[in-house]
């Protein structure tokens, strides 16, 4: 899946998941091109603040124990009451319920 | 009076922004003004000038750490930008910060408001939004007429912050209820009287809607979207209990790709935590 990545977190050896074009629409840099440092400068001249990269590191989520999933999910259902209906929504509601987990585990 | 009378007539005496401002909104007209006349104008005041190299080197705007003067300001983020944040670091100053009312404090509706935008701005870079200027500030003022409500009439917003718990209802709701009037409006006639540019009287006026009268506008639509957002996050407090959920309609306009949101969530509470220690509380 790409993964959106901001010009300050761009790491040499990741690789372009989509072409970066400029405004006018011109492929400035190719398709499964890995990111070297000079890009970095490159890009920040160009103007250009963020890039899709393959996303091959999956951030390491904590694992909860399905008791407290239930007991943030019932918390979470007070607040959040509407059922999500797409994938951006279904994140929003992951987010919501990770974070409600943290928040609990304090 | 009514409320919406109270606010007209407050409105007018609201502290003005600061001189710092007005200086570059003036200079600003002339269309050869150099950097180097407006980083003579913004220098005179030192502390904005500390304030303001802390913002642009946030790590959202991507130069974190590299800005080391006024005019590096103005050359890599543009005469626009740096007006904004101006303007952001000022309207923080006007309101007081004392008035609490039932646990709700202006500083966590701040909070709530550099979440909001922070997120609106990484969602302007993500749908590759070249005229970003208004995105950072939009977020920032979006909710501004729930400070008009708390600033001028506390007695009134009390009852709707207590509504809100006794009903389980939006705060938007509950304010028509209560005021005849909701916060998107009275922060617009705000934005109005300080002549502000259309698109983020829209914003404001628009962000729960999420369009403006069936118009797509990628600036309303992602305020609306970063609101929700933060507020699923729980980063600052908007006086709502529940987290409304998005217009439909708003995903089309962004066309936001699967895994975005979970791409930007480390970002967005690093460049929070960074964010607030500089606006709010140096």
């Amino acid at each position: 899946m790409p993964k959106i990545v901001f010009i300050d977190e761009l790491k040499e050896g990741m690789e372009l998941a989509t072409p970066v074009k400029n405004k006018f629409g011109q492929v400035m840099l190719a398709e499964n091109i890995k990111l070297e440092e000079r890009h970095k400068n490159i890009l920040m001249l160009w103007g250009i603040q963020s890039v899709y990269v393959k996303d091959s590191e999956e951030e390491s989520e904590q694992l909860f124990d399905e008791d407290a999933v239930s007991n943030a999910k019932d918390q979470l259902k007070k607040r959040l009451t509407w059922n999500f209906r797409n994938f951006n929504e279904e994140e929003i509601y992951n987010l919501a319920l990770s974070e409600l987990l943290k928040k609990n585990m304090k | 009076m009514n409320v919406l009378d109270k606010i007209l007539q407050n409105v007018n005496k609201l502290q003005t922004l600061p001189t710092i401002y007005s200086s570059i909104s003036e200079a600003l007209k002339d269309p050869l003004v150099t950097p180097e006349k407006l980083s003579r104008i913004i220098s005179i005041d030192q502390v904005s000038s500390f304030k303001i190299l802390k913002v642009a080197n946030s790590p959202f705007y991507g130069f974190r750490g590299r800005i080391d003067t006024i005019s590096q300001a103005i050359l890599y983020l543009g005469f626009d930008e740096i007006k904004n944040i101006i303007f952001a670091l000022s309207v923080v100053n006007i309101f007081a910060k004392d008035k609490i009312i039932l646990n709700f404090k202006p500083t966590d509706l701040w909070a709530h408001s550099i979440g909001v935008g922070i997120s609106t701005r990484l969602i302007g870079t993500a749908i590759g939004e070249k005229e970003l200027e208004n995105y950072f500030l939009a977020g920032i003022i979006h909710d501004i007429g729930k400070l008009l409500f708390l600033e001028f009439i506390p007695g009134d917003y009390e009852k709707v912050l207590k509504l809100v718990i006794e009903k389980n209802c939006s705060i938007e709701e509950a304010e028509i209820e209560i005021l005849g009037i909701n916060h998107c409006k009275a922060g617009q006639i705000l934005a109005e009287k300080w002549k502000l540019p259309s698109g983020l009287q829209d914003a404001i006026l628009y962000h729960h809607a999420g369009l403006k009268e069936n118009q797509s506008s990628k600036l309303i639509a992602s305020v609306h979207i970063a609101d929700i957002l933060v507020a699923a996050l729980d980063l600052g407090r908007t006086g709502d209990y529940l987290i409304p959920q998005p217009n439909f309609k708003v995903w089309d306009i962004l066309k936001l790709p699967n895994g975005f949101f979970i791409s930007i969530k480390k970002k967005l509470i690093e460049d929070f935590n960074q964010t607030i220690r500089v606006m709010l509380y140096q």
